[in-house]
């Protein structure tokens, strides 16, 4: 197994449940999954087979009902809400299929976001904004407003938010699951681009097999588990099951 | 209905706090209204209860000019029996000491027993134990004595009072030893003044009231009571000049119509907090369709038409509504009784001496809060609930994106706002209607709805200006809030209007006490002069049962330290062709000319004018009545006096803010040429300069004697007690508008959720992208705060507009008074900070609501 300095995502044997009794449903049973830094993970398998939900998990978004998470090597069971808002503000970035920018902001606002929230002055978040902006191509829509900008466009805003605080991680459920072709192929060779350049990590979700090709490494799922292993046991508490 | 219940039931039940918070403002807006008719109709009801029973069977009564009805004149009208019984009656209000030595006001009848008897039931306790009616001797018997007195057995039993025990009646400033001689059973009359009357004889009731040859009025009972019209007119005709016939209901009218301003205006504010109320219910039932939107979608696709869809709605509005006024109802009742305790020292103190009760709640009221608050819901209900309506199947399953951020310039509304401010103008020019200030208060009306449209205007500049000052001054905090704010201007709009309503009105109504206060303790300032104040102790201020007697004022003047006195007494006098009771005084004007100070309007030398008329048919006017009766200077005006109606010159015009009555001041002489000698009601007293006001009274007292009464006040304990009565008077007005802030602050709250729930997804990806929970709470705080702010800075402008209009129109109208403008701004400054601070206050649930909007993103 590889072993790098620091992996930017390491999670061991993560389990989520949702609901209990009867109506339980297991999303995601038993995956490891480890990133070094500037390594690009592409999560493939079909819908319902549990990606977003591993993202949800990988991006602190979501606690796991069993397994550990590491993101750039801080354990994210040990941290409260506040610390664990405080991981993903400035080492997590998001990239969403339906872009997820606040349509009150301008663009310039809504890729500041992360700086500003960690309190770096105005004026200094927007300069590194409009830097941001600029390396996505959207330098001359900076004063927009996310409904006055086309689909493509919000989504590179979205991948100029993620990278603006220079995470560590990138998060990026279907970012092309709501484009055409043209952009999406954009999007993609933007995320790839950016990867490169910053050495940041990249843990992808697509049911693209051509955007998943693109990537260093594939996981395959199928019903919530890696495909071509067997299931591990569900540890739920004291209860396994297999 | 199935639907109704699942639909609309359920989602109330899932989301208790915005149901509740809307029932609450409504039922504040009812239970205001509500308490506030009660109130006003206990005010009036007390005096026609004690007026009803008191009258009896009578159908008619002959009253005289001010003062009586002659007993001479009486010898000649025996003719009166032609048409049925006639009964004599004293009527006053005087107080009754017990052995204790408490002092208690109660209802004075003087009755003819023998010929009174058809026309009142007297059912005395000691009779009924023996199973039976007094007979007409025994009845002489209780009465003839003047020292007897009967009292009622609920009044008896509250202040452990037995048949024989001893009581001092105090008549002017005598106190005249009586004895309880026995007890009115408490049932009928003696039940419903709450126990407070007494009865004498009729010969006993004249000596102690110092009103020998005279009655207060005869009353009759007719044989036909059917020709009642025919025989008012046929007796009219016969009866000598200066008394006149009346029914008894008639006096009931004129105390409705001298309370008629005061109500009208109390009314008018009580339906601000209910509009606020509404209010609410726009936001709720727009709440509702928003949160609600794929789900109202899913319905229209399942075939759901659109008036079902409304209906739903509209039915969510109607079932709030009724909740708040069931629950408004009994609140209003409870809120009436506390309110009548304020009021009724209002109204005792200026107007009339009634026993004010809240009647009991019935199902009339429960009907009436619910007529008044479910059309009103309907209507505040209808935009949203059409929105609802109007929502497409596919539009709502598609989940369609709101919000951009970005508005056009509302400029419907800021010509609506244009043109309700002219219209406000216009109105404000416009005459009152019968008294009443109808276009004044549409003219207030008008600048409100104005305020309430200017509302989305100034929050579009808030949009567009203010950014960079938030954002500075609160970081992403304050950048946050104002973009949230900005996106949400058309549906903050309506409840920001509220709050800016209910904020000018306090801002106005605080502008106008605060001027009207400063102007009346001017004027007290000017105009009380005299050292020592001399009242009898039995009555309120007006209506003493009878005045300071010779020998009381003889032992006054009589004090070295005393310079001068003058006495003002005064009757109520039916005045014009309405019969409004206006007040008839009587004064020394040589005495007030040469120590005293009566600010004057008109003519420019008042003091000259009063000189000239003393000794000549010439009256000095209060402002009040020169306005409501239209007389200037140098007008005559004509009276009623005990020889028929006569002309008096109008010498004078003089600022009074003692009466929105309107009184009529003639010289004492000129007084008792027209109406027969009269003792004065109160004397003011002037000292020497170097003379301690204080320790004379002390005096003054002493030397009065243990059977005389008197109240005496210095100067200065009387301009503490008339600003006191003022800010009791104006309790009432900072408690409704306390309750309107309350309702309208609940609205900002309750938007705020509103806002909060729909932007639930944006609030996922802020707390997303590294939002901590205190930052998203104090952004919501912020946005709370800032409608606070901007809501009080359009209600202080606004307020100051309004405060125009209350005091140079509408209080012109209604009470006919000067009243110099004054800016209290130190009560306006505390204000904008608590409001402030409250209105933040108010963003903490919705903050902490938001501030658990867990991090992801919803699809």
């Amino acid at each position: 197994m590889y072993r790098g300095p620091m992996p930017a995502l390491q999670a061991r044997d993560l389990h989520k449940r949702y609901g209990d009794g009867e109506s339980a449903v297991d999303a995601v049973r038993g995956i490891s999954l480890e990133l070094a830094a500037g390594e690009f993970v592409a999560v493939v398998g079909p819908s319902g087979c549990g990606k977003s939900t591993l993202l949800q998990l990988c991006g602190g978004m979501d606690r796991p009902t069993a397994g550990t998470v590491a993101v750039d090597g801080v354990d994210l069971a040990g941290l409260d809400d506040e610390a664990l808002t405080a991981l993903r503000r400035d080492r997590v970035g998001f990239v969403f299929q339906f872009f997820n920018l606040l349509p009150t902001l301008t663009l310039a606002e809504n890729i500041a976001l992360p700086l500003l929230l960690a309190g770096v002055p105005r004026g200094a978040g927007l300069a590194r904004a409009e830097e941001g902006a600029r390396r996505v191509g959207l330098a001359h829509r900076l004063e927009h407003y996310p409904a006055r900008v086309s689909g493509g466009e919000l989504q590179r805003a979205a991948v100029a938010r993620a990278l603006v605080h220079r995470p560590a991680l990138v998060i990026a459920d279907e970012p092309t699951g709501n484009l055409d072709s043209d952009n999406g192929g954009r999007v993609l060779s933007l995320l790839l681009e950016l990867n490169r350049e910053t050495g940041v990590a990249v843990l992808l979700a697509t049911h693209d097999q051509a955007l998943a090709a693109a990537a260093d490494r594939v996981l395959r799922l199928r019903d919530g588990a890696e495909a071509g292993r067997p299931a591990v046991g569900v540890r739920v508490g004291a209860v396994t099951e297999t | 209905m199935t639907l109704f219940r699942q639909f609309i039931v359920r989602a109330l039940r899932r989301d208790p706090a915005r149901g509740l918070v809307t029932v609450a403002g409504l039922t504040l807006g009812v239970a205001v209204v509500v308490a506030i008719r009660l109130a006003n109709t206990a005010s009036v009801r007390g005096f026609e209860t004690a007026l009803d029973v008191v009258a009896g069977r009578t159908s008619l009564e002959i009253v005289g000019a001010g003062v009586g009805v002659p007993e001479e004149q009486l010898a000649g009208m025996g003719w009166l029996r032609g048409y049925g019984r006639v009964s004599p009656v004293i009527d006053r209000t005087a107080r009754l000491e017990t052995a204790d030595g408490a002092g208690h006001r109660l209802r004075v009848l003087g009755v003819d027993v023998l010929r009174d008897r058809p026309f009142r039931e007297y059912r005395l306790l000691r009779f009924s134990r023996q199973g039976r009616a007094p007979r007409p001797r025994e009845l002489l018997d209780v009465l003839l004595d003047p020292a007897s007195i009967v009292l009622t057995e609920r009044f008896a039993r509250r202040h452990g009072i037995d048949v024989g025990a001893p009581v001092r009646l105090v008549a002017g400033d005598a106190a005249h030893e009586m004895v309880v001689r026995g007890l009115l059973l408490d049932e009928g009359p003696a039940r419903v003044v709450d126990g407070r009357l007494a009865l004498l004889d009729i010969a006993a009731a004249q000596w102690r009231f110092d009103g020998l040859g005279r009655v207060d009025r005869v009353e009759i009972q007719l044989f036909e009571a059917a020709d009642i019209d025919d025989v008012e007119r046929a007796i009219a005709a016969r009866l000598p000049a200066g008394l006149r016939v009346q029914r008894p209901a008639q006096r009931g009218r004129q105390v409705e119509r001298m309370l008629a301003a005061f109500h009208f205006n109390l009314t008018a504010l009580s339906y601000i907090a209910l509009i606020v109320g509404l209010f609410l219910v726009y936001n709720t039932v727009a709440v509702s369709v928003i949160s609600r939107r794929t789900e109202i979608g899913v319905l229209r696709a399942l075939g759901a038409t659109r008036r079902l869809v409304l209906g739903l709605f509209l039915g969510e509005a109607a079932v709030l509504a009724a909740l708040g006024a069931a629950l408004g109802a009994p609140a209003g009742w409870g809120l009436a009784r506390a309110a009548v305790r304020l009021t009724s020292t209002t109204v005792n103190t200026l107007w009339v001496t009634s026993q004010a009760t809240v009647p009991p709640l019935g199902a009339a009221d429960v009907a009436l809060a619910g007529a008044v608050a479910i059309p009103l819901a309907l209507a505040a209900a209808a935009l949203p609930a059409a929105e609802a309506a109007g929502v497409t199947p596919i539009a709502a399953v598609r989940g369609a994106d709101g919000g951009t951020g970005r508005g056009r310039f509302p400029r419907r509304a800021a010509l609506a706002a244009a043109g309700l401010f002219g219209a406000g103008a216009w109105l404000s020019t416009l005459e009152a209607v019968g008294g009443l200030p109808v276009f004044g208060l549409g003219a207030a009306l008008a600048v409100v709805f104005g305020a309430a449209a200017l509302v989305p205007v100034l929050l579009e500049g808030l949009r567009r200006r203010g950014r960079a000052v938030l954002a500075g001054r609160f970081r992403i905090e304050g950048l946050l809030a104002h973009a949230n704010l900005s996106a949400a201007v058309s549906r903050l709009a309506v409840s920001v209007a509220a709050l800016v309503v209910s904020l000018a009105m306090l801002a106005a109504i605080a502008i106008l006490v605060g001027s009207f206060r400063e102007t009346v303790a001017y004027w007290v300032g000017q105009t009380l002069r005299a050292d020592l104040f001399v009242a009898v102790a039995d009555g309120g201020p007006r209506g003493a049962s009878a005045g300071v007697s010779e020998a009381a004022e003889r032992r006054i003047a009589s004090h070295p330290a005393v310079v001068a006195v003058d006495g003002f007494g005064s009757v109520d006098l039916p005045y014009g062709p309405g019969g409004d009771l206006i007040i008839l005084g009587a004064g020394r004007f040589d005495v007030l000319l040469e120590h005293g100070a009566l600010l004057f309007k008109a003519p420019a030398d008042g003091r000259a004018a009063m000189r000239g008329a003393i000794g000549a048919d010439a009256v000095a006017v209060s402002e009040s009545f020169a306005v409501k009766h239209r007389a200037a200077v140098g007008d005559r005006i004509e009276l009623d006096t005990p020889q028929g109606p006569r002309a008096f010159r109008v010498a004078a015009v003089y600022f009074d803010y003692s009466s929105d009555r309107g009184i009529v001041v003639m010289e004492e002489k000129t007084f008792a040429r027209h109406y027969g000698p009269r003792r004065p009601g109160g004397l003011t007293v002037y000292l020497v300069p170097d003379a301690d006001p204080d320790t004379v009274r002390d005096e003054l007292l002493a030397a009065a004697g243990a059977g005389h009464r008197l109240f005496i006040r210095t100067n200065r304990t009387l301009r503490a007690e008339v600003l006191r009565i003022f800010d009791a008077t104006f309790a009432i007005t900072y408690a409704l508008q306390a309750i309107a802030i309350v309702v309208a602050i609940l609205g900002v709250a309750a938007t705020l959720l509103t806002l909060v729930l729909e932007r639930r997804r944006e609030l996922a990806v802020l707390r997303l992208v590294g939002a901590g929970r205190a930052q998203i709470r104090r952004m919501v705080v912020i946005e709370a705060a800032m409608i606070g702010l901007l809501s009080q800075a359009v209600g202080l402008a606004v307020g100051i507009v309004l405060s125009l209009i209350l005091i140079y129109v509408i209080n012109v109208q209604s009470f006919g008074w000067t009243i110099q403008f004054h800016l209290p701004i130190g009560f306006l400054a505390q204000s904008t900070v608590l409001i402030a601070v409250t209105t933040a206050l108010a963003g903490l649930y919705p903050a902490r609501v938001a501030s658990q909007v867990a991090a992801g993103v919803e699809r």
